[in-house]
């Protein structure tokens, strides 16, 4: 990484004696300016300075403030536990829309597995209860502790404003476990698995941005046990969810076209299965989505940018 | 009497020294044609309709996303169909005060563009000015009258000065006067 040119640097100390720590983290004038502005905005002032410490050394912004925005929820963000990313909120919404249109009759039934913050849940349930009034059921799960707390507290949080946060039930369990679906305490039936499960291959994990690796912010704060996965994840969310629950439907997160394939490849044997992906706004692959055909799930075909043969 | 002021203002002569009742006057009315802060023009949100707008999330941008990079940045753009009015808004995390922002600012450009003499801009940059004006106005006379009251000050201390300087020479004088009747009297 190139370093700070010093005419940067003075530009940066004209305007504020807090702006220019935090250009190690920002690289320009304009990100380090509205980033000093965030958090002007929304710590108090004798925090200020120790924050720019902190963010100086590429410490995440959202543990630094203890919250990410999430759609209209504010998630709250804790060391240990990944932060919600943006990608993730956008197919989240895109899920939430196609889902709005099979109307209230039906109850929902949705599963989420590795869940983090439980922003992912908490985002459904939202869209789909708060606005639209359709009943849902959600269990979602980690197999962190930390995770388990946090997203616990988040639950919590949401139950203080909104009354679906009853409609919510967070587990902690291991997606690999030999009774998972008894141990979730799932009803047979489920119509939807949703995950964002650990997908960097440990390679690109180690490497850096420029090498399509992972930034060093992330590496040093976030934990690896919620970044680092392969194929096993998606083969287990299959095998241990999707198909002992009988889920109708499922959407995963992933960062590689290799793992859509993996899926795809999973459930080729089983003709009533159609695959697709789906695209996050910087045009990257984003999510593999599944349906099953004649089933109200094959809403999520909306979801999809390209469906798989 | 609204004849003579404006008689007064036209012509440049001191008006303050000549008529020492009218700068009150003055005063008032300039402060008169200040609007007050709560009498603003309202922000025109009824400019906005949501169908003549496109509204862009943009985010994240070049090289990797997903897990591997931490982004908080959330830019809302907004284009104005009618118009080609673009307005970009990341001035808070949340995506949702982003919308309300960028929404209030495209109003607001849309407001200059149709009534450019009476638009709230237009106003609220006005009413910038003339208080600008009017703070310096008011400063200039406050350093006037300090000024003034110096000199006061500065001419009382000669007048003492000068004052104490006759009594020394008073006292030589006396001294000198003094000395010669004692001469005559030794005569």
């Amino acid at each position: 990484m190139p370093r700070i040119s010093p005419s940067l640097a003075r530009k940066a100390i004209a305007k504020s004696s807090l702006l220019p720590r935090l250009l190690r983290a920002n690289r320009t004038l304009e990100a380090a300016e509205q980033e000093l502005r965030w958090i002007q905005q929304e710590l108090p002032q004798q925090q200020w300075k120790n924050a720019v410490l902190r963010r100086s050394r590429l410490e995440p912004l959202q543990y630094i403030l203890k919250s990410q925005p999430f759609g209209p929820l504010d998630i709250i963000c804790r060391s240990g536990v990944l932060i919600p990313r943006w990608e993730t909120e956008e197919w989240t919404y895109k899920v939430a829309n196609a889902l709005a249109k099979l109307g209230k009759e039906k109850q929902l039934n949705i599963v989420d597995a590795c869940t983090g913050t439980g922003c992912i849940p908490l985002l459904l349930t939202h869209e789909l209860y708060e606005q639209e009034g359709i009943p849902v059921d959600v269990v979602a799960f980690d197999v962190s502790d930390e995770a388990f707390k946090l997203a616990s507290e988040n639950l919590n949080e949401y139950s203080n404003i909104y009354k679906s946060g009853k409609y919510i039930t967070i587990k902690q369990a291991d997606l690999f476990s030999n009774d998972l679906v008894k141990e979730l305490g799932v009803r047979k039936e489920s119509d939807l698995v949703t995950s964002n499960p650990p997908y960097i291959p440990h390679e690109d994990y180690i490497s850096s941005v420029s090498c399509n690796g992972t930034s060093r912010s992330v590496r040093i704060y976030e934990p690896s046990l919620a970044l680092i996965g392969e194929n096993e994840f998606y083969g287990a969310l299959l095998e241990q969810l999707v198909i002992p629950t009988n889920s109708k439907g499922f959407i995963f997160e992933l960062g590689y076209t290799y793992q859509a394939n993996y899926v795809r490849d999973k459930l080729r044997n089983m003709e009533s299965w159609k695959i697709g992906t789906s695209m996050d706004g910087a045009g990257r692959i984003r999510c593999v989505v599944g349906w099953q055909k004649g089933s109200e799930m094959e809403i999520l075909e909306e979801v999809c940018d390209e469906v798989l043969d | 009497m609204l004849g003579i002021l404006s008689l007064a203002r036209s012509q440049c002569f001191p008006v303050k020294t000549a008529m020492p009742w009218a700068r009150f006057l003055f005063q008032s009315s300039v402060q008169m044609a200040i609007p007050k802060r709560n009498k603003l023009p309202p922000r025109p949100k009824w400019l906005i309709k949501e169908e003549e707008l496109d509204e862009k999330f943009l985010k994240g941008g070049r090289g990797p996303g997903g897990q591997k990079i931490n982004k908080s940045n959330s830019k809302v753009q907004l284009t104005h169909l009618p118009t080609g009015l673009v307005v970009t808004c990341q001035y808070s995390r949340s995506q949702e005060s982003n919308r309300q922002r960028a929404r209030e600012i495209l109003a607001l450009k849309l407001d200059d563009l149709q009534n450019p003499e009476t638009s709230r801009n237009a106003i609220v940059g006005d009413r910038k000015i003339k208080l600008k004006q009017s703070k310096a106005k008011k400063a200039n006379r406050k350093y006037k009258v300090i000024d003034e009251a110096r000199k006061e000050a500065q001419t009382e201390k000669d007048g003492e000065l000068e004052e104490i300087v006759d009594i020394e020479d008073e006292f030589d004088t006396f001294l000198k006067s003094a000395t010669v009747n004692i001469d005559k009297k030794a005569d």
